[in-house]
């Protein structure tokens, strides 16, 4: 019983610690932005600002955080929240709306699909490869479709303080990002 | 010291599980249900050549990273399709669920189920969020739980069953703890402009359509993220004040359903709550016990 004990307070100790590591490496992500942070969590992120020790461990514990479904940080919507909406659309040459899922549940996973995506929206390359791994996929789907037509729908929101109720949505409408062929699943980036 | 090695071990494995059986059911109950719900759309979601193919989506994982492809190039192989082999490893996970939820041969079933998920999320990194993440936690502990199969001293059982319940317990801990500190160290929550920001995107029209009217009313917003980062960050400790842990737990409760109705993450807010019933739910046995009590106390005996 006390073996017992012992090998699982040392398996405690050793799960948190990895849990505490994998937070303050999420946490050290938000160096690139600091001007998003205000005085205290810019103070701090210098502190744990690239950790060696915390980023030679990475490798090590990858496995072991990836197995217990701890491998990302828990700073949901953090340190801010994103000041508008991006909502990916995907229409046929005929301007017909694609929907990619059914059930209500793959609609929220696309929604992290979007989320992603837009954080690499400025990333032309990496853009441009999901999207066309996602018009393949459709491409397959249906083989009435010819080309597909990615629109971004933006939205901006002015700060709640500097709102006025008439003039406070930005809407940039609806931007093409790309249009993919099927013949040779030719890309045209905008 | 030793009166603190005592207690932390008190603390960790002196906690009267009841229910572990019923802790088990939840568990995979919700794994069940979260892949019934995504039958639909699961050849797009983790085939190889689904919207994210495997190519790009392994991009991002290192090699030892558990992956579909591990399980489907070697059926592929043997001459089963690429959707066939998909359709096994995903019937595969739903019988396994299935065997532990009847308690056939649980240990080595919850090991699969738990495996085959870790996969199928690494499979889809891109669409693999908050509520997949968790739902791996669940099934690994789900799996210590299973522990007792092997084990046969009914002592070291009950000290196993409680260890788990602690373990959630810490896990909760740390995951509202750093969800708040996240939250603190930027400007959008103590300003008020998270949840505007977060309304206006996420929530269902009729919410959209009152937004314009909270520009007069800020306070409400400013009011609902320092709650939020409040709760969040206190976590820790107020879950466990005897004074306030039911406040607390409710408060968590209620945020997870908010979370779930304005901003349409109904996985993530169910799992939440679920793991929160896990870990706390036997504040409220006791809350009842002694309603229940208050109540006899007040009803007035039977006249002789």
């Amino acid at each position: 019983m006390k073996t017992v004990k012992s090998i699982l307070i040392a398996y405690l100790f050793i799960h948190f610690t990895f849990v505490l590591m994998v937070n303050l490496m999420a946490l050290s992500k938000f160096s690139d932005a600091t001007e998003r942070l205000n005085s205290f969590g810019y103070a701090f992120v210098k502190c744990i600002e690239k950790p060696e020790f915390i980023n030679k461990m990475e490798a090590s514990i990858g496995l072991y955080v990836n197995l217990t479904g701890v491998n990302r940080g828990y700073e949901f919507f953090s340190p801010n929240v994103y000041r508008g909406s991006v909502k990916l659309i995907f229409e046929s040459d005929q301007g017909q709306r694609l929907d990619l899922f059914q059930s209500v549940e793959s609609k929220m996973k696309f929604l992290t699909f979007s989320l992603y995506f837009n954080s690499n929206l400025k990333d032309k390359k990496r853009r441009d490869e999901l999207l066309k791994s996602v018009c393949l996929r459709l491409f397959s789907k249906d083989e009435d479709l010819d080309e597909v037509h990615v629109y971004a729908d933006i939205q901006l929101f002015d700060e709640i303080q500097y709102s006025f109720k008439d003039t406070y949505i930005e809407d940039k409408g609806k931007l093409l990002l790309t249009k993919i062929k099927k013949s040779y699943h030719e890309t045209s980036s905008i | 010291m030793k009166q603190v090695a005592s207690k932390i071990s008190d603390f960790l494995f002196n906690f009267n599980v009841k229910n572990a059986d019923l802790i088990s059911k939840l568990i995979i109950g919700f794994a069940l249900l979260n892949i019934i719900v995504l039958l639909p759309d699961v050849y797009d979601l983790y085939s190889l050549d689904g919207y994210i193919q495997s190519e790009l989506n392994d991009k991002y994982m290192y090699a030892y990273n558990p992956l579909l492809n591990w399980v489907l190039t070697p059926l592929d192989n043997l001459g089963f399709s690429n959707k066939m082999g998909l359709l096994m490893i995903i019937g595969m996970y739903i019988f396994s669920l299935f065997f532990v939820m009847i308690r056939y041969k649980p240990f080595i079933f919850s090991i699969v189920a738990w495996l085959i998920h870790v996969m199928i999320v690494n499979s889809s990194y891109y669409f693999s969020y908050g509520a997949d993440y968790f739902i791996t936690f669940s099934l690994f502990a789900n799996v210590i739980l299973h522990l007792d199969v092997i084990l046969k001293d009914k002592k070291v059982i009950a000290a196993l069953h409680s260890f788990v319940i602690r373990f959630m317990q810490i896990q909760l801990c740390f995951v509202y703890f750093f969800a708040g500190f996240g939250k603190m160290i930027g400007h959008d929550w103590l300003d008020g402009n998270a949840m505007w920001y977060v309304m206006n995107t996420h929530s269902p029209e009729f919410i959209q359509n009152l937004m314009p009217s909270m520009i007069d009313f800020p306070f409400i917003l400013t009011g609902i993220c320092w709650s939020v980062l409040f709760i969040e960050l206190f976590y820790p400790l107020i879950v466990y004040i005897d004074k306030i842990k039911h406040a607390a737990l409710i408060s968590i409760v209620l945020m997870h359903v908010g979370i779930m109705f304005i901003m349409g993450l109904y996985t993530f807010g169910m799992i939440m709550i679920l793991l929160n019933y896990i870990a706390f739910g036997h504040y409220f046995e006791s809350f009842q016990w002694k309603r229940r009590k208050f109540k006899s106390s007040i009803t007035p005996a039977p006249s002789t």
